[in-house]
């Protein structure tokens, strides 16, 4: 069997005190529980040799001539290379206010002198061991981050091209439609229209993805223009008649015309991609009311459904791309794919916002708001 | 805390020229990292070149006053 077992370096403490009797002895107790010690007499020579080699941990003195524990663990702090390592001021200053600002400038733990020590050996394997889970966590993130590229990268590249050979399915099937399928039976002219419906559907999905990349990127363009909300919202409810089934499909609110300056086919999208999902999680009889909303600073659309509600632990990770999700009426679990994440950025790149309100077993409320403007930015 | 200034003096650049850039160099990247057991195994080896500076660049060790030690290395370096 193979040998899991690894071998961690060992852990270096630098030991900050200008009293060089004091600086023996802790180095000396320190290098006998094994530690690596770095004693250094002067707080400027401290941040010179953490610089050079940034330690695990400091052991801080607070007063010391030239620059004193503060001010030294203050520069460490700003220093976006050395911020991370845990700060334990070791002090003969024993008030509360002066431990107050130890904790204040950073430091993550206060030994007053003259201490035990036991419980400058406990404190600093607390710390050194939180310090290790906190780099473990560091390391997992940026691994994910790297695996989440990865398959961003590959999702583009798969989705970039099946565009083409889709885009050609789609024009024939659409011919075929128009056609009105002469040569075909009725049962095949109603396959034609699924398959059309559902290219169509496959055409919607890689557009999304495609235009996610970009907007991840900060590559997409707006077109931006005044766009009245709605007649957008109206075209947007006459798109997704097709699927509302024995669902109330429904437009309240204002009257008036709704101005903002938008993208006005992105902002189509995002009306398609709400209404849709808010179709697909209402059950039969149950009802999808679009309103709008409007203030001089913005212009605000909810989108309400009486499907079965969203547990608040997933109200932020169904924007996420192919968020996992569970639905609490059937406890099964799904992906939320890619329309909402659409709709955040979508939505986000007109510096807009976007959420959902939702009460389990009663329906949620999607909402986004766009800011009006009276020019392109 | 013992002054270490005064013993400067007597290690002139002239006496560190005499030692082998490669030690200084070693002995310059453990002051830099405040390494004082390093150090003082680096002064024994000065000690084969001169045995009175060995003994001050100890008392600079003793004193983990790293910043003098690393001028004095400088100031032979440039020699």
């Amino acid at each position: 069997m193979e040998n899991s077992t690894v071998h961690q370096p060992v852990p270096s403490i630098m030991v900050v005190d200008d009293t060089p009797a004091n600086l023996r002895l802790l180095t000396g107790m320190l290098k006998e529980r094994g530690y690596k010690v770095r004693p250094v007499s002067s707080g400027k020579f401290a941040l010179q040799t953490a610089k050079h080699d940034p330690p695990d941990l400091i052991l801080l003195d607070i007063i010391m001539p030239e620059m004193n524990g503060y001010e030294v663990c203050e520069c460490l702090k700003a220093d976006e290379q050395l911020s991370g390592i845990p700060v334990i001021f070791i002090s003969a200053l024993n008030e509360t206010m002066d431990k107050v600002k130890a904790f204040k400038v950073g430091g993550v733990d206060y030994v007053t002198k003259p201490f035990q020590f036991e419980e400058v050996q406990a404190r600093v394997a607390t710390h050194l061991e939180l310090r290790r889970q906190k780099r473990l966590v560091q390391e997992s993130n940026e691994q994910l981050r790297k695996l989440e590229e990865l398959r961003d990268n590959l999702v583009h590249m798969v989705v970039h091209d099946m565009r083409t050979p889709l885009t050609a399915i789609y024009g024939f099937l659409r011919t075929l439609e128009t056609l009105k399928g002469e040569s075909l039976s009725d049962q095949g002219r109603e396959f034609v229209q699924t398959a059309l419906a559902s290219t169509e559907d496959l055409v919607e999905m890689v557009s999304s993805l495609l235009d996610v990349s970009k907007m991840e990127a900060e590559e997409m363009k707006l077109n931006l223009t005044q766009c009245e909300l709605l007649t957008i919202s109206r075209e947007a409810l006459a798109k997704v008649e097709p699927l509302k089934g024995d669902r109330e499909l429904m437009l309240s609110g204002t009257d008036e015309p709704v101005t903002v300056m938008a993208d006005a086919e992105l902002i189509a999208r995002v009306f398609q991609n709400l209404l849709g999902n808010a179709l697909k999680f209402t059950p039969d009889a149950g009802q999808v009311t679009v309103s709008i909303e409007s203030s001089a600073d913005a212009a605000r659309v909810l989108v309400q459904d009486t499907g079965p509600g969203i547990p608040p632990e997933y109200r932020e990770r169904i924007f996420e791309k192919f968020g996992q999700v569970e639905n609490p009426a059937n406890k099964q679990r799904y992906s939320t794919g890619i329309g909402l994440t659409f709709c955040k950025l979508a939505v986000e790149a007109h510096d807009g916002q976007v959420g959902v309100n939702s009460e389990e077993g009663r329906g949620s409320t999607f909402w986004f708001t766009l800011p009006r403007r009276e020019s392109v930015p | 805390l013992t002054s270490t200034a005064g013993a400067t003096g007597a290690l002139t650049p002239k006496i560190l020229a005499a030692l082998p850039a490669e030690l200084i160099c070693r002995m310059r990247e453990a002051a830099m990292n405040a390494d004082p057991d390093q150090l003082l195994t680096l002064t024994d080896e000065v000690e084969h070149y001169d045995i009175h500076s060995a003994r001050r660049l100890r008392r600079f060790v003793h004193a983990f006053d790293y910043q003098s030690l690393l001028d004095v290395l400088q100031s032979g370096a440039r020699t």
